[in-house]
């Protein structure tokens, strides 16, 4: 669950900064922060948090086998693991994403380590 | 000594999924350990993290030979791990680990040599203290050397028992078509790629995802953001 201290934009010690979608090096920019606020929606009104959502929007692709997770408390595995039991993510929940991504520009040059 | 013992359910409790067209099954969550299991990290929370996974059935953890920090203990810490609380459990894991990014100094120390990659992944194996890795990937293309040399080396690792397959990481779409067909011709499949894809990061979808799905290689996404570093100069160390 994203932290009133995570939606505030401070990302220390959120649930969502060490759950490995966001480096906590990484100052989070405002319109980042905005579309995560509105993922944070998607992922409530099914009961789920946003780690659960990133892992079960990840999973729609048939291509994509398993997810790396990071996790450095034994609660955040144990959450992600909850998302297996959901059911996938219906196409208006696959809208509602697009359409919060569809905000801003998604980075499409190859990343090349 | 207090070896694992996981829940006999532990295995209903998690779906696995084939990797592409081979016969492997990975979970489909498994536990990355580029951050969380270097040496400032305590021991006792890399081994709870690493038994809770076990324990929901996440039979796969992935390592670098970089990881850390410094380069190098994240792997030196699964392996105590592995020795401590997962003896009798090594058919039971997929591990993994890379070479790719700088790991020792001097030209041999990164990049894509056959002398890297081999020397690279008998220091891991030492650090691991296993024989084998399940999974033995190039963590980045070397535009510098030549894409045989590089799988040949993979190739090789196959065929001296030190891996059981062979992925690729970070990668783009015609680079893996190359990958795929230099170790087809050396009668190596490739397994999987494993590129960074996030909500945020969409690089893979337009021609890498459709690429993997023709050829038949299964994807392991890690789930982080780029470095920041990624429109600077390449970073030296400690990266994906």
């Amino acid at each position: 669950m994203l932290t009133n201290r995570y939606l505030a934009g401070v990302p220390i010690d959120s649930r969502a900064s060490k759950s490995g979608l966001f480096l906590k090096a990484d100052p989070i920019a405002p319109e980042v922060l905005e579309s995560v606020r509105a993922l944070n929606e998607v992922a409530l009104a099914r009961g789920a948090t946003l780690a659960q959502l990133a892992v079960l929007w990840l999973l729609r692709r048939p291509e994509v086998t398993s997810v790396l997770i990071g996790a450095s408390r034994v609660s955040q595995i144990e959450d992600i693991q909850g998302s297996l039991s959901q059911p996938a993510l219906s196409a208006d929940e696959l809208a509602a994403i697009e359409s919060i991504l569809a905000q801003r520009k998604s980075r499409d040059r190859p990343w090349k380590g | 000594m207090n070896h694992c013992t996981p829940d006999p359910l532990h295995y209903e409790r998690t779906p696995y999924q084939r990797c592409g067209r081979s016969g492997l099954k990975l979970p489909r969550v498994s536990l990355g350990l580029w951050q969380n299991f270097g040496n400032a990290h305590s021991l006792d929370n890399q081994r709870a993290l690493l038994r809770r996974a076990f324990d929901l059935g996440i039979t796969h953890f992935d390592a670098a030979n970089n990881y850390g920090p410094p380069p190098g203990s994240a792997e030196e810490n699964l392996g105590r791990v592995l020795r401590e609380d997962f003896a009798g459990h090594r058919d039971e894991l997929i591990l993994s680990t890379k070479a790719g990014y700088r790991m020792w100094e001097g030209p041999y120390g990164e990049w894509g040599s056959r002398k890297y990659l081999l020397a690279s992944l008998d220091q891991s194996l030492e650090r691991l203290g296993v024989k084998y890795v399940d999974i033995f990937y190039h963590h980045r293309y070397d535009p510098d050397t030549p894409l045989e040399e590089t799988m040949s080396a993979l190739a090789d690792a196959v065929g001296s028992g030190r891996a059981l397959y062979v992925g690729i990481s970070n990668y783009d779409a015609e680079q893996t078509r190359r990958a795929a067909a230099v170790l087809a011709d050396l009668g190596i499949k490739l397994l999987i790629h494993q590129p960074l894809y996030n909500l945020f990061d969409r690089w893979v979808e337009p021609e890498l995802l459709p690429t993997l799905a023709g050829l038949g290689v299964g994807c392991i996404p890690l789930l982080a953001a780029r470095p920041r570093s990624v429109d600077k100069p390449l970073p030296r160390r400690g990266s994906h």
